[in-house]
């Protein structure tokens, strides 16, 4: 197990510094002028074509450098945790990446709150309870809401219960009524997901022989269900739950789009729009870290529950 | 004044439906007597209404016909009160050893379950559960380990460990060597022959195994075509046996073990065949 988790980090730590290299590569090769997209975002379109603000901005991002020296002075400034500045409106990267993740974290943190607390028992007892108008309920309500893209969810959301009953706030941030809205948008997404695999991991997990054994060796339904069936079932879920926490850490974009909430997702597309390149770099490279140490802990908690997968023998 | 006998079955028959919607009796008009400290042994050829018996006792498949009683109390119909209460108090251990044990417990927690289900406080369980899986043989290092990590044999000698910690009213076992290869399923039946000598629980089991039952049971009952169809003490039933089934079981075991017999004759040694036969 410990042998184990030490191979598993070392290849998370490869991976991670493979990231950052092709992040950067990337975005050296992506399409479009950058001074010109800055200088648009800065001036307007007027002074753009100006040369002796170009000049002075290709001197600002270091353009005219040759690319070894540009990553030379990128990858040095990465190890000493110094992301650069904003080409937009000149605040550190590292400051707009913390603010950002942090409001994305608060919406995160709630959605998945929303999505424990319903799909655990969603899913547990749609699959006890197979083929019961309870059972199908929920997989028609899964169906549906699987079916269903979360921004226009939001924006139901948003007319129902902003535009005609007036109880919540449509957008923003701010009190903890402005998170309502975009958590339960986002929390139901994860929950119909979650809630599917946990059904039909749960009726697999309740069709196991030791699982007839422990019945006829007199155990309670209920001690079955929660001492055999539902730990069983949640190795599974663990995985894809963990996933879906990584995609809403690294910015729901449409969700915080609808919400207007400034979160790490709507920061990017902002970043992208202007060609802030720092910005979009450090983004990439945080969600790109974000997801391999998710994933990372996910492999080293199954292992854990079920020391086979270390092994490599389940 | 006479006791009632721990399990009484008085012409129970399971009727089930087949994939193809046909009704098929799987066993029928079967009625048999267990009392306290008995072991019975039931045996009959595959596919007979060995296992379906068993199962119906533990409520695995509804009985459909004829009653089961338990401590002279009667279950009339399939898990109704006194038929959960016999599941309660009786434990039970199967063929395979890792089909009947949940994948993701440690063998202690495991052996540790009917014990908790019973309350016991949690000093005196965790003292049980070491004095009966030593007595199994299992080691505290092994008790720590999944199923998955040991072997069919030592996962086995769990299962009857935790079978015995409870110290169950009726212990149910099916078939619990024939997983196992010849030299393990010889080691565990000294196992469990010796610690049901010890314990003295009430036992009905099924086996293959004439010598299993001849060191075992107290009586035997056969089944053949989900009959019951002769019932009579070891020595007699298997000096004498009177149904057809029943000779062609003793007979086929004299047949193995004499050529046992023979092998160990060419082999001029005692080693493992004496464990086999």
């Amino acid at each position: 197990m410990i042998s184990y988790a030490l191979r598993r980090i070392i290849g998370a730590v490869v991976v991670m510094m493979l990231v950052s290299v092709l992040t950067f590569l990337l975005l050296q090769l992506a399409p479009g002028d950058a001074v010109l997209a800055i200088a648009r975002a800065r001036y307007g379109n007027d002074l753009a074509l100006s040369p002796e603000v170009l000049a002075r901005i290709m001197d600002e991002i270091g353009a005219n450098e040759p690319f070894l020296v540009q990553w030379g002075r990128w990858a040095y400034d990465l190890m000493r945790l110094d992301l650069g500045v904003s080409l937009i409106n000149g605040r550190p990267v590292a400051d707009i990446l913390v603010e950002g993740f942090g409001r994305t974290l608060q919406l995160a943190l709630a959605s998945v709150a929303i999505a424990a607390v319903l799909s655990i028992p969603l899913g547990l007892l749609a699959g006890v309870w197979r083929g019961t108008w309870f059972d199908s309920l929920c997989v028609g309500i899964a169906t549906l809401g699987s079916a269903m893209p979360n921004w226009w969810l939001g924006i139901l959301l948003i007319v129902v219960f902003s535009v005609n009953l007036g109880w919540l706030p449509a957008f923003g941030r701010g009190d903890a009524a402005h998170l309502v809205l975009p958590a339960l948008t986002l929390g139901t997404g994860i929950t119909v997901t979650t809630a599917r695999l946990l059904r039909s991991a749960t009726i697999e997990a309740l069709s196991a022989r030791h699982i007839a054994a422990a019945r006829g060796r007199g155990i309670g339904e209920t001690r079955i269900i929660g001492r055999h069936a539902m730990r069983n079932a949640l190795v599974p879920v663990i995985t894809i739950f963990a996933l879906e926490i990584a995609f809403v850490l690294e910015g729901a974009v449409a969700v915080e789009y609808v919400f207007g909430w400034r979160g790490v997702g709507l920061m990017f597309i902002e970043a992208v729009d202007a060609r802030d390149y720092p910005v979009i770099q450090a983004v990439v490279l945080f969600s790109a870290i974000l997801f391999i140490v998710i994933n990372l802990v996910v492999d080293l908690v199954t292992a854990w529950i079920d020391p086979r997968t270390a092994a490599g023998i389940a | 004044m006479v006791t009632a006998p721990v399990l009484a079955l008085d012409g129970l028959g399971v009727v089930v439906r087949t994939a193809t919607g046909r009704r098929t009796a799987i066993l029928r008009g079967a009625s048999l007597d267990v009392a306290e400290g008995e072991v019975v042994a039931i045996i009959g050829p595959s596919g007979g209404g060995k296992s379906a018996l068993l199962k119906a006792i533990l409520g695995l498949v509804p009985f459909t016909e004829g009653a089961l009683s338990f401590r002279g109390n009667a279950i009339k119909r399939p898990l109704d009160a006194t038929h959960r209460r016999l599941r309660a108090t009786a434990e039970a251990v199967f063929q395979n050893p890792l089909a009947a044990l949940n994948p993701y417990g440690s063998l202690r927690t495991t052996i540790a379950e009917p014990l908790r289900v019973q309350r016991v406080a949690p000093t005196d369980r965790d003292a049980l559960v070491e004095r009966i899986a030593e007595r199994m043989g299992l080691t505290p290092d092994l008790l720590d380990r999944r199923p998955s990590a040991v072997s069919l044999g030592q996962a086995q000698r769990a299962c009857i460990a935790r079978a015995l910690a409870p110290k169950p009213e009726l212990l149910v076992l099916d078939e619990p060597l024939s997983a196992l290869d010849a030299l393990v399923a010889a080691e565990v039946a000294d196992l469990l022959t010796g610690v049901i000598a010890e314990t003295r629980p009430t036992v009905l089991f099924v086996s293959h195994d004439m010598r299993l039952v001849r060191r075992l049971a107290t009586r035997v009952a056969v089944v053949e075509a989900g009959k019951i169809v002769e019932d009579a003490s070891t020595d007699r039933l298997l000096d004498a046996p009177g149904s057809a089934a029943a000779r062609a079981l003793v007979e086929s075991d004299r047949r193995r073990q004499a050529a046992f017999a023979a092998a160990r004759q060419v082999a001029g040694t005692r080693g493992p065949t004496e464990a086999i036969a």
